[in-house]
């Protein structure tokens, strides 16, 4: 796919919540996730004129995401530990106490989330926050449908416990 | 009673199961509480988990991710010389390195040849000898 500056700004334009949306779940950390789209932005750029448009640009996006992530997480290892200032302070209107609740319950699963493996992570982020089916997050993980079934699985395991006091 | 394995329930909640799946597991339900149970923790997870607000990049995100993007892939013009000066170098040293090697083999070559066509055995052919006496006399020549 040939395409030009401003047409990959409109993508960007287009995509960036879910792609920033992505990032902050995986790496929990406002910082993380704005470096982590961005490179996920700048690879997709790199490798625009490999896409063959033989799966949808969004599938061909998540790719890029999965590997992206992937890598940023190793090269950053522990450096998204530290969890900042949660959604909640920014987006929730309702009352003091509520948002105290909201934001414990937040960090949380932040927590939860990153002890997750970061392909179990990756898996439950792409099903819960985007709906996708096994079968998109097979293709976009380049495993079986039931591998991601697999991980899936353990990754609710795990955070059935460490969100016991919730459920 | 046999339960829902855990990993159907993930299914189920998923709605991965196909519409015999659904009912074999929505008749199992109505008769086994623990596996209600489970149903009911696992929707309850998604739905804390849902509630977890998303997160948006702001108004100038575009404008920072393309001005990174051009930082990255924009190469120095120094360097591009660099890269070419090295390009033309190398050719150079290639080339000559080449004529050199080719020289070099074909003066070998030559003098093999002329050796062979002085060697003292003028009234016989090469055929005339054995393949033990033919690389005796090679190593003569060679010597």
């Amino acid at each position: 796919m040939q395409i030009n500056e401003q047409d990959f700004r409109s993508i960007v334009e287009e995509f960036k919540d879910l792609i920033f949306n992505i990032s902050y779940k995986f790496t929990s950390n406002f910082d993380s996730a704005e470096d982590l789209s961005q490179e996920i932005f700048t690879r997709m750029w790199r490798y625009i004129d490999r896409f063959r448009e033989e799966s949808s640009l969004k599938t061909w996006i998540y790719r890029i995401a999965y590997t992206t992530a992937i890598n940023y997480s190793k090269k950053h290892k522990n450096a998204f530990v530290s969890l900042d200032k949660t959604s909640f302070d920014i987006a929730d209107k309702s009352t003091t106490e509520t948002i105290i609740i909201n934001r414990e319950l937040e960090t949380n699963i932040k927590k939860a989330l990153s002890i997750l493996p970061e392909r179990q992570r990756i898996a439950i982020i792409f099903k819960i926050y985007d709906n996708r089916s096994y079968k998109e997050i097979s293709e976009i993980m380049n495993i079986s449908p039931k591998a991601v079934e697999n991980l899936i699985y353990r990754a609710r395991e795990s955070m059935q416990k460490s969100l016991k006091e919730y459920i | 009673m046999k339960h829902i394995s855990k990993v159907d329930i993930n299914r189920y909640i998923d709605n991965e199961t196909d519409s015999k799946e659904n009912i074999i597991i929505e008749e199992h339900i109505k008769l086994c509480s623990d596996c209600r149970q489970q149903i009911s923790i696992l929707k309850n997870l998604n739905n804390i988990l849902q509630e977890s607000p998303d997160a948006k990049a702001d108004m100038y995100f575009t404008t920072r991710t393309m001005q990174r993007i051009k930082q990255i892939h924009q190469i120095n013009p120094i360097f591009q010389f660099a890269i070419a000066a090295a390009a033309i170098v190398f050719t150079i040293i290639s080339f000559t390195t080449g004529i050199y090697v080719s020289n070099s083999y074909y003066s070998a070559e030559r003098e093999l040849y002329d050796n062979v066509e002085n060697y003292s055995f003028a009234n016989s052919t090469f055929s005339d000898y054995s393949e033990n006496s033919m690389s005796e006399m090679v190593m003569s020549i060679v010597e």
